[in-house]
């Protein structure tokens, strides 16, 4: 589990079960949240270092959650990448607008999360007192 | 909508009488007077006087004489039904001429009444007839587009719902196949990568509902660009290859030298061929050829003509024209697996997005032929509304961005939307009639997009920074790429060029040429 936490947000045990499945797989420690509210908690104690959000909740939508993470100021430097069915090209610019850090087409190809979830581990490392994590932490 | 109300309500109907013959107007007026009900009349001689009259108050129904003074015959009809065409109409008629009458009815009016025949209970009737008539076609209508509009969401509603368990279907085998339950044995691993074959083939049925429900919404989208055809084609024969080969089928490539490039978005460009080669083999028999062709139409030669040839049974004449709709299933196909029926229908629109037409010829027993054109790429047509102002070529200056990977882990399709990311952003920092964001050149180095800006170096600078500017401030760029930007002044035209076309020729090649310096520097 040395690869860090990561929050997967989906109402579909089922699926969240799988995703779980491969991210332990590859040394991830993952926390589990069903709907937008314990989404935000849940990443408020434990600080994932990555979220990774369903746009189809049956509570809120995803577009909702990704706002409050970006809006509180202890979680929005948190990246989140968006899984969605709806793969079409209004709602993946919808997400990227709204600031997701990438956008992954259900199902999901477990090739590319992991290569996200990697990609966002270098980038965190690199980045270490760089101008970039600077800027963040200010705001 | 209440249909009964405009008659039952205690407000006068309001009847607008369009007659050039005072008289008959009168007569009206005098039958109407003697009816039990209210009428409020209103009375005009010419076609452009009962217009202004109905803009000022629509009416509850029109009598129309066709022949007005400034407008005769059914045209009359067709030129008050453009004006108001939630007004029903009851045509006046001299005579008993059921063609001109018939004719009439055809082209929007409700009913016609005979002069000669007017009395007090006839007409009323024909009027609130009328009425009544046209608010049940107008609810008829609007409950059969609101149905449409149901049939869209519903079919886009479905397939999201199916997604969510075949995702859990297609996870599941994935994770089994991949060891992460255990090892298995090889029939265990043979059966899954079964299951795991349906689950995709069953994805890409719901793409193809999803796409049709987004085409009949009018909302299946393209992104042109400049599209290399033999690329095209090259890429399909390695991705259709071993398909043909297992099938027993020939495939071949017939490509015209030099071909012009198209203008056309390339995945969507693959979507039509590999639904048409998808066909093909389907209904090719082993032994069969495909072909794959491409070459300038030759109708006209601002068009690319490809083809998808087959030696399969081929299509029933009485069929090739219904090939193209919605749900259309040939019977006899070779495999079991037949598809929605929608593949050609979504063939149809996007070809038809890019500006193109498709069809088919067939002969039974010999096989079919799909040919679709699309519009040849010209920079110069793409350049020259914004370039040319006042009969002359302006001032230009390229601008490139180019953004690269900020890190080797991010994935192709990461990537990709990365730049598409980018292209919008650069998109927004541009003014529509002054700068022109190019398409995707296929010659392009990747990662680079470039902005036509109508300006000297000072202007295209203050552009740059705009840019800039705008790529910092997204978080998805400025932490993930490294970016920069770079502006190329375009020469003056040669004063030896004086035709405007060759001027704007003459500049495109230069906007190409410095793009390709551009992209190798």
């Amino acid at each position: 589990m040395q690869n860090g936490k990561v929050l997967i947000v989906e109402d579909n045990e089922d699926l969240a079960h799988a995703l779980e499945l491969r991210l332990r797989a590859n040394d991830y420690q993952i926390l589990l949240a069903e709907d937008g509210i314990s989404a935000v908690a849940v990443a408020r104690s434990e600080r994932p270092f990555a979220i990774v959000l369903d746009l189809h909740l049956s509570e809120e939508d995803g577009f909702t959650v990704m706002k409050e993470i970006h809006s509180s100021p202890d979680l929005s430097s948190t990246p989140v990448i968006v899984v969605s069915a709806d793969c079409s090209q209004p709602t993946q610019h919808r997400a990227l607008a709204a600031g997701a850090h990438a956008f992954l087409e259900k199902p999901v190809n477990h090739r590319l999360l992991l290569h996200a979830l990697h990609d966002i581990r270098m980038r965190s490392k690199k980045a270490d007192g760089s101008p970039v994590t600077v800027r963040s932490n200010s705001r | 909508m209440s249909l009964s109300m405009p008659i039952m309500g205690k407000i006068a109907t309001q009847v607008l009488v369009m007659d050039d013959n005072v008289a008959d107007c009168n007569l009206v007026r005098m039958s109407l007077l003697a009816a039990p009900r209210a009428y409020h009349l209103e009375c005009a001689g010419r076609l452009s006087e009962g217009l202004e009259k109905m803009g000022k108050q629509a009416p509850d129904v029109i009598l129309l004489d066709l022949n007005l003074p400034d407008s005769q015959g059914t045209e009359t009809i067709q030129r008050v039904v453009s004006h108001a065409p939630h007004v029903p109409i009851l045509v006046l008629t001299g005579k008993a001429d059921d063609s001109v009458a018939l004719a009439a009815v055809r082209t929007g009016a409700q009913d016609y009444i005979v002069k000669g025949e007017i009395d007090s209970h006839a007409l009323t009737r024909a009027l609130h007839y009328a009425i009544e008539r046209h608010h049940v076609l107008t609810a008829l209508r609007e409950s059969r587009q609101k149905q449409l509009e149901f049939k869209d969401k519903f079919l886009s509603h479905v397939s999201h719902e199916l997604r969510s368990p075949l995702a859990c279907i297609h996870e599941y085998a994935e994770v089994m196949l991949d060891g992460l339950a255990g090892p298995l044995t090889k029939k265990e691993r043979q059966y899954l990568e079964n299951v795991l074959r349906s689950a995709r083939q069953l994805n890409h049925l719901i793409d193809d509902l999803l796409d049709a429900a987004s085409a009949s919404a009018g909302k299946l989208t393209i992104e042109p660009g400049r599209v290399d055809p033999s690329e095209v084609i090259q890429q399909l024969l390695q991705m259709f290859s071993p398909k043909a080969e297992a099938r027993g089928v020939k495939l071949f490539v017939n490509i015209q030298d030099h071909i012009s490039p198209v203008q056309a978005d390339r995945r969507r460009l693959l979507q039509i061929f590999v639904n048409l080669l998808e066909n093909a083999l389907k209904f090719t028999d082993a032994g069969g050829e495909i072909g794959l062709h491409a070459h300038v139409c030759p109708k006209d030669s601002r068009f690319v003509q490809f083809s998808v040839s087959d030696t399969g049974r081929g299509i029933h004449p009485e069929n090739l024209e219904r090939i193209f709709d919605r749900l259309y299933q040939e019977q006899n196909a070779v495999s079991n697996r037949k598809g929605l029926g929608l593949g050609l229908a979504i063939c149809e629109e996007l070809v038809e997005q890019h500006g193109g037409r498709i069809w088919a010829e067939s002969e039974l027993g010999k096989g079919s032929v799909f040919s679709f054109v699309l519009p040849v790429f010209s920079l110069p047509a793409a350049v020259s509304p914004i370039l040319v102002r006042d009969g002359k070529v302006r001032e230009a200056t390229l601008i490139a961005v180019e953004i690269a990977r900020g890190s080797q882990a991010v994935s192709d399709e990461g990537w990709e939307i990365t730049e598409r990311r980018c292209r919008e952003i650069v998109g927004r920092c541009i003014l529509p009639d002054k700068d022109l964001l190019l398409p995707s050149m296929d010659f392009e180095r990747r990662g680079m997009l470039f902005v036509l800006a109508c300006a000297g170096p000072s202007g295209a600078a203050v552009i740059e920074k705009r840019i800039l500017g705008q790529l910092t401030a997204s978080p998805q760029i400025a932490n993930s790429c490294v970016y920069k930007t770079s502006c190329w002044p375009l020469p003056a035209i040669p004063p030896d060029e004086k035709h405007l076309d060759k001027q704007v020729q003459w500049i495109s090649r230069m906007i190409e040429s410095t793009i390709l310096q551009a992209c190798g520097s």
